[in-house]
């Protein structure tokens, strides 16, 4: 049993301050300098959960739908497409702006690795009259090497069912 | 009798041998509601798959244009459809998107239905009712139901042509792809998203525009490193032998990028190996049994639309449902298409990728979305709304074929199918009803587009 065990003080400060970076990296579009913080085994998933009654449990299909699925090689195909300058739905640029909170730092007792529990609210605004926003919860699992502190885990529970933001084309 | 067919000049919306269209056909709230009554109230459209409903009392709930509907199992193996809405004062039925059940109670008083849509049990009906109560004037509104494929459909109109007719021509291709080759599964839950533009600017889109490929998706296509990478940027303008599109009597279309299925699935992707290893080994098979021109068509790229809002991409394995809320919003649903005999990596392969290209997080579906937006919310401009839409690419070379059912226009990048859905929707937005359509010279659609 992989124990988790709250992580307090200096040790919690640096993990909030690492999202933090992370967060900024990403809103200003640094997007290579945002892959170093990202483990070559990266699993990055978001999903959307269908509604289903409390009580059914005769319905055995998944009532869940990986919009996002992806490893190391699909991320950075998504940052090849912004630096082609070809990328026209975000030319002029997009601004996206990513607030995190209720973050939770756990350290799982075999591994060292830190678990991390968080809810995130972005505002997006693309041309002039297109401001959407999403509130969804981030759990996922930071590895400290001599690369310093990376993302090797992150599984983004999308709150709305039907997505109002158009589409989630950007880093979650 | 509508009020509708008086302020609408349906003959003004589209003018087929030139390839042209209104505007407005993407705005004014009057078409839009001539189009609930005369396209969504004659169509088929997409309700659910088998293979989302396989067992009975299983069900899922969808919208037929703004009426939501949901759709079970029943116990005999047979598909029945109801509009979601309780007959007693109206409140939704069914909260759930998918499940199984034995029946449904409304959450407002209670009235219970049984999985054939009858009205069964009404709380204190002796004590308050006191025998008055009708129960069986009081069932669910029953929709007519259809299936192709293991695909079900929905038709709110008991005098339109059998499903299989109303596919006609494209039951040939769609058949390549969802029996030969073992037949298709929807992998679900779906996807739900919004977008503010009108339903026919993606349904347009999927039906036949191949043209957009290489300039909407050239970021995406360059970064994804595929087939298509080449057209990227328009560098390498497509030649003749690069494809075809095919259109047909009611609308339904597509075109064809030859010996590109995977195209967009990253070479270095799981689904992108296994899936070029899966068309190695069966293309060969299906030529077998079909030919080497027929059996080509698998194994290549479709990008198609069943009239009016049910799109796909067979090669990508995209399902897409685009129903209208109002003439400037949709609601999108995406499930993949897989087929039955692929083992399961693939399939889960497949699921990955159709959503890292096509899904709600999509690389190339993003790409097309201000696109479709910006195409309907500029006409907010009366000047905007006041012209002309153009469709004219590749008019004037659509031919007949002595293998390929339909009208075909014979290059990649065309807008036959373009032109034969707009051809379609005209003659059905103006149309009283069926029998005024079917009672026209059937073949009288075929010299509207090629001009014969």
């Amino acid at each position: 049993m992989n124990e988790l065990i709250p992580v307090r003080g200096a040790e919690c400060e640096e993990i909030v301050s690492n999202l933090y970076r992370e967060a900024r990296l990403l809103d200003q579009e640094e997007y290579r300098e945002w892959l170093k913080m990202v483990h070559a085994d990266i699993q990055y998933q978001a999903f959307f959960q269908q509604l289903r009654y409390r009580k059914d449990k005769r319905y055995k299909l998944p009532d869940k739908v990986y919009t996002i699925d992806e490893r190391h090689d699909f991320l950075v195909a998504r940052i090849r497409q912004f630096e082609t300058g070809m990328q026209w739905s975000v030319d002029p640029a997009e601004r996206i702006r990513r607030f995190l909170s209720n973050v939770e730092v756990f350290k799982a007792a075999d591994t060292g690795n830190y678990h991390v529990l968080l809810n995130v609210f972005v505002v997006r605004n693309r041309r002039v009259h297109d401001e959407t926003t999403y509130s969804y919860g981030r759990e996922e699992e930071w590895v400290r090497g001599e690369a310093g502190l990376q993302l090797l885990k992150r599984v983004v529970s999308l709150d709305q069912r039907f997505l109002h933001g158009k589409n989630l084309n950007f880093f979650l | 009798m509508s009020i509708n067919r008086t302020q609408v000049d349906v003959e003004s919306l589209v003018d087929v041998r030139n390839g042209i269209q209104a505007k407005k056909i993407f705005w004014d709230q009057e078409i839009y509601d001539l189009e609930i009554e005369q396209i969504f109230g004659k169509c088929w459209q997409f309700l659910t798959h088998d293979s989302l409903i396989p067992n009975p009392g299983d069900f899922t709930t969808g919208f037929m244009a703004e009426d939501e509907v949901f759709v079970m199992r029943q116990d005999d193996g047979s598909v029945k459809a109801f509009l979601n809405v309780c007959s007693h004062r109206g409140a939704r039925l069914v909260a759930a998107e998918a499940g199984n059940a034995r029946a449904f109670s409304c959450p407002y008083h209670g009235w219970s239905y049984s999985m054939d849509g009858a009205l069964k049990v009404v709380p204190m009906e002796k004590e308050l009712y006191r025998g008055a109560l009708d129960k069986s004037q009081f069932g669910l509104r029953e929709i007519r139901v259809e299936s192709y494929r293991g695909l079900y459909y929905g038709n709110l109109d008991p005098q339109a042509p059998s499903l299989s007719d109303y596919l006609g021509d494209v039951k040939f291709y769609l058949d390549i792809w969802m029996e030969v080759n073992g037949g298709i599964e929807l992998v679900g839950p779906p996807s739900r998203s919004l977008l503010n533009c009108n339903w026919k600017t993606p349904a347009e889109n999927f039906v036949g525009d191949a043209y957009h490929v290489g300039w909407t998706h050239v970021a995406s296509l360059m970064a994804l490193g595929g087939e298509l990478s080449s057209i990227g940027g328009m560098e390498a303008p497509p030649n003749e032998g690069l494809g075809m599109q095919v259109t047909s009597r009611f609308g339904h279309g597509f075109g064809v990028l030859w010996d590109t299925a995977p195209a967009v699935h990253a070479i270095g992707s799981d689904a992108g190996k296994l899936y070029r290893e899966w068309f190695a080994s069966r293309r060969p098979k299906m030529v077998e049994k079909l030919g080497a021109q027929v059996g080509r068509i698998y194994g290549s790229h479709l990008n198609g639309t069943i009239f009016p809002n049910n799109s796909y991409l067979l090669g990508t394995n995209s399902f897409k449902l685009w129903v209208p809320r109002g003439p400037h919003q949709i609601e999108v649903f995406t499930w993949t298409i897989v087929e039955k005999e692929m083992p399961s990596e693939l399939k889960n392969a497949i699921v990955t990728g159709m959503n890292s290209t096509f899904g709600t997080a999509g690389m190339l579906e993003s790409d097309d979305s201000d696109n479709m937006e910006s195409m309907t919310q500029n006409n907010r401009g009366r000047a905007t709304r006041e012209g002309k839409l153009n469709s004219q690419l590749g008019l004037g070379f659509d031919k007949l074929d002595s293998v390929f059912p339909g009208v075909i226009g014979q290059s990649a990048i065309g807008e036959t199918s373009y032109r034969g859905f707009y051809r379609a929707y005209k003659e059905i937005l103006g149309a009283d009803n069926w029998q005024t359509i079917l009672d026209l010279d059937p073949d009288a659609w075929k010299r509207e587009l090629t001009g014969q």
